[in-house]
């Protein structure tokens, strides 16, 4: 066996955008590591989902994972803050700020709880994909929403306002929609495009509701069991692949609307006034959000955060 | 008093496994029932359910052990069969330091699952369970009172020693894997060999021994699986009651009652009980008394009634909802649904193929008795249809619930179990409170004996997937050959041996990820794979050493092993024909799904 292993999981597809990302990073860290050390990403989803991906890194048989939100909540529940506030960012640049103001204290926090985030990075908007055309939130009433079996707590607010949400696998999505179980299912573009979900409910708002992000975190341990160089090695090619990530995500995001707009899938835009409905919407459930789904301290900063942007913007 | 307390207590496993599988039948029901009302209904109630299933299969494991239930691929050498007791006990004692190990990590890191309930709770079935499962099998290594004693604690002991001093070291793999078929040999279940197999690898890694506990926690607890207590239940209580005989009088006037009509009849009859008892051999323990008297009736000579029985009885595993077809979704990461549509054609192509091609229908010998049954009577068949209306409906509400969306698949396994429970207890009065109790101890122990392999067998595909074999796999075939249809060809020889070799359950979880990634790379579609891959383990079940329907006949018919096994021979031929036929047609399964994609867009 060799002396030393990096094994990183993540659900991205082999050969995507981010399963080669994640193999500079490894390369890095085998370089600098030298010897016979050895590195392995699974891709695919090949070490279980997310969750499960976070529960072999920390008995220790990964060292490393690339996470949506879905596992990093699994290590640190407060990092659901950024996409559980819906339409709070207008923009990738007020994501962006947000997400590097809060930076320090979300990864000590996770380095409090055994991990070290490597590189921050995003999915796209979750957007709306519905069988039948909804443009303003009472439109959606009728409907059925995919939700995430694990996610109670969002069940809840959304049962409370009125709206309906069917716990569900990620594998059900596709006949549930088919059969008539559930007629929405909030997505990213991208998600929805490999997952052939628009051919099914091919109407999408076009509204950014909450951006999807994503890290990947290595266990303290095996950080710690790296010399001062390798550390600085593998810090310099992360740095670099969360970057490119983001980029190429936010790219990835048109590419595929402009894909699944070829084959037939139709943009509902809202108009101003469906857009105040939205927005009204949004306040109310951010009362419902503030200390239930994220811990009021965390709530507030965000705010915070948001208003000291948008105030420096507009001098 | 305190002996009827001890009793009491050495038998709270079937009692709390019962109970398991009762709340996994009726939160289910809540939640449909609450979701239009808008109301609360039960926390979390998906993922409740799922953990209880994890308490279910453990309880009903241990439950499973003391009744001699585990599956084991029979004593060869009895003279060490204490030695491999002795092994497996010393195995669960490696799995209850590995999933101790689990629980702990767990703790550290608490998630809430419901009411104020940690995961972790339910996590900590497994190394308790593992501790007694150890306790028991170390037990019988001894008839004596006080070596008993000692041996049940000395075994898992040993087990658990090593893991604490070895944990994280590399081993070697050959003095294990040498032990391991010793084991097998002398009698060992099954489950601990896979287990000790899938520890051995992990350990000449220096990996983690909590992954194997991990995986097992995974596949318990996966989202689809509740559906499996679930539909095998709602089968146990057709198969226990008059249901089989309302359905054999149906089917019997549909096909005419003469000889012909009576052979066809039998043959759809276990096919589609089958598809509720999942292969288990159930089907054969429920039908074989009833349908081997009926084909007698007519004719029909003893054995080739057996052995159509007992093939027939293998075929259901294609048609919804069984339980294999459930769990090739589960791992290859396919709807349900979909293979629910699919399996349909093949099972009619292999029933026809048995039929016509295992020399069924032919007419050998007594010519004087005659094929030409009374003439096919409407009034009959609209009659046996009336009184079996309860049992022909089962289909509808297990597919029809899933099919119009009112239902996830859990939930229609729950309303299927419920249904069962309700229209044999009050339609019929056929199922008493003590009957139920039966039904619901023998399932949760067939499904925890299932679901103990299924959880070795996912440690060991987890180590195939993390020694990168699937991929290396794939190479190595695709250098061999590139033609479609010499790799289909091969791939049933590979999964007719595999089939006769392996457990169907262990068979799918570690092969499909093996193999599927390969069938892709010649362009085999994922649906269409998994009905080949089934249509083969059917043929497993009727092929020694690991072929059950042939025990069960052999129990059932009181015949030699080795006289069922010859009758079924033609059966293995006709089945083979008809894998052949599903392989080289991909139309026949993937037909019926695209063609209700494409009407409900
Ligand atoms: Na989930
Ligand atoms: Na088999």
């Amino acid at each position: 066996a060799p002396d030393k292993q990096l094994r990183l999981g993540t659900l991205a597809p082999k050969n995507s955008l981010y399963h080669r990302q994640l193999m500079e990073v490894g390369e890095a860290w085998r370089a600098a590591q030298g010897g016979n050390a050895k590195f392995v990403v699974y891709p695919d989803g090949s070490q279980g989902g997310e969750t499960e991906l976070a529960r072999r890194m920390r008995i220790g048989q990964l060292q490393g994972a690339l996470l949506s939100v879905v596992g990093l909540r699994e290590i640190e529940p407060s990092i659901a803050a950024l996409q559980s506030m819906p339409l709070l960012f207008k923009s990738w640049e007020e994501v962006d700020y947000v997400r590097e103001k809060m930076r320090p204290a979300m990864e000590k926090k996770f380095l409090d709880k055994g991990f070290v985030v490597l590189a921050w990075g995003d999915a796209g908007w979750v957007r709306f994909f519905s069988k039948d055309p909804a443009f303003k939130p009472e439109d959606y009433q009728k409907m059925k929403f995919f939700a995430w079996g694990g996610e109670a707590d969002q069940q809840e607010i959304m049962k409370s306002m009125g709206y309906t949400p069917v716990p569900l696998e990620t594998s059900d999505i596709l006949p549930s929609v088919q059969t008539g179980m559930i007629n929405v299912v909030p997505s990213t573009p991208y998600f929805a495009l490999a997952s052939q979900v628009y051919t099914m409910a091919p109407n999408m708002l076009e509204i950014n509701w909450a951006p999807i992000v994503g890290a990947l975190v290595i266990t303290k341990k095996s950080w710690d069991d790296m010399t001062p160089e390798t550390q600085a090695a593998v810090r310099a090619a992360s740095d670099k692949a969360g970057a490119q990530i983001r980029t190429k995500a936010r790219q990835e995001v048109e590419e595929a609307v402009d894909a699944m707009k070829k084959r037939g899938l139709v943009v509902n835009k809202p108009n101003a006034e469906q857009m105040r409905a939205w927005n009204d919407l949004a306040e109310k459930l951010y009362t419902r959000i503030r200390g239930t789904l994220v811990p009021a301290e965390t709530f507030d900063e965000v705010f915070r955060h948001l208003k000291a942007y948008r105030a420096g913007k507009t001098k | 008093m305190m002996s009827r307390l001890l009793r009491g207590l050495t038998q709270a496993d079937a009692g709390l496994a019962a109970l398991a599988l009762v709340l996994m039948a009726v939160i289910p029901l809540v939640e449909i029932l609450s979701r239009p009302l808008m109301g609360k209904g039960i926390d979390n109630a998906p993922v409740v359910v799922q953990h209880l299933g994890l308490l279910m299969a453990m309880s009903g494991a241990i439950a499973a052990e003391r009744f001699g239930h585990l599956t084991s691929l029979g004593v060869m050498v009895p003279r060490f069969y204490v030695l491999g007791q002795f092994g497996a006990a010393a195995v669960c004692g490696v799995l209850a330091w590995a999933s101790g190990a689990l629980v702990f990590s767990e703790m550290s890191a608490e998630q809430m699952l419901a009411y104020g309930m940690p995961v972790w709770w339910f996590q900590a079935t497994m190394p308790v369970g593992f501790a007694l499962l150890g306790l028991k099998l170390g037990a019988r290594c001894s008839q004596q009172i006080g070596a008993k004693f000692l041996f049940a604690l000395s075994a898992p002991v040993l087990g658990a020693f090593l893991a604490y001093s070895f944990d994280g070291d590399a081993l070697p793999l050959w003095p294990w894997v040498i032990g391991l078929v010793l084991m097998l040999s002398f009698g060992a279940p099954i489950f601990a060999v896979l287990g000790g197999l899938a520890l051995a690898l992990f350990w000449q890694e220096g990996l983690p021994l909590a992954s194997i506990a991990l995986s097992h926690y995974q596949i318990t607890v996966n989202p689809s699986l509740p559906a499996l207590p679930l539909f095998t239940l709602a089968g146990l209580i057709f198969a226990g009651t008059g249901a089989a005989q309302r359905l054999g009088a149906v089917f019997v006037a549909l096909f005419g009652g003469g000889k012909t009509g009576t052979v066809i009849a039998a043959t759809v009859l276990c096919s589609c009980f089958t598809a509720f008892t999942g292969g288990s051999g159930v089907t054969i323990l429920a039908l074989g008394g009833l349908l081997l008297p009926l084909l007698q009736g007519v004719g029909y000579p003893e054995r080739k009634g057996i052995s159509l029985v007992t093939s027939a009885s293998a075929l259901g595993v294609l048609l919804a909802p069984s339980v294999p077809l459930i769990m090739y979704a589960i791992i290859a990461r396919v709807p349900i649904n979909t293979m629910f549509l699919a399996g349909i054609v093949p099972a009619v192509v292999m029933v026809v193929c048995l039929l016509i091609f295992g020399g069924y229908l032919r007419n050998d010998g007594n010519r004087q008795e005659s094929t030409a049954g009374p003439a096919f009577n409407m009034a009959g068949l609209r009659h046996a249809a009336w009184v079996a209306k309860w049992e022909l409906l089962a289909p509808v509400v297990a597919i029809g619930s899933l099919g119009t969306g009112f239902a996830t698949p859990t939930e229609s396994a729950a309303l299927t179990a419920i249904y069962a429970v309700l229209t044999q207890a009050w339609a019929h009065h056929e199922l008493d409170a003590q009957k139920l109790g039966a039904c619901l101890s023998q399932c949760t122990q067939i499904i925890g004996g299932v679901m103990l392999i299924l959880g070795m067998a996912l440690g060991l595909t987890n180590y195939l997937v993390d020694a990168g074999i699937p991929d290396l796999a794939t190479e190595w075939v695709q250098s061999v050959t590139q033609n479609k249809w010499v790799f289909l060809l091969a791939l049933n020889v590979f999964l007719f041996a595999a089939g006769a070799l392996m457990e169907i359950y262990a068979a799918i979880v570690v092969l499909v990820p093996l193999l599927l990634p390969l069938a892709i790379s010649y362009g085999i579609d994922p649906v269409h794979f998994g009905i080949i891959f089934l249509a083969n383990m059917e043929m497993g079940f009727l092929c020694p050493p690991a072929g059950m329907n042939i025990y069960f006949a052999s129990a059932v018919f009181k015949q030699p092993i080795r006289t069922v096994a010859a009758s079924v021979a033609p059966a293995l031929v006709a089945i083979f024909v008809g894998t052949l036929m599903i392989s080289w047609l991909p139309l026949l399964a993937t037909g019926l799904p695209s063609l209700m994609a494409s009407f409900m867009r």
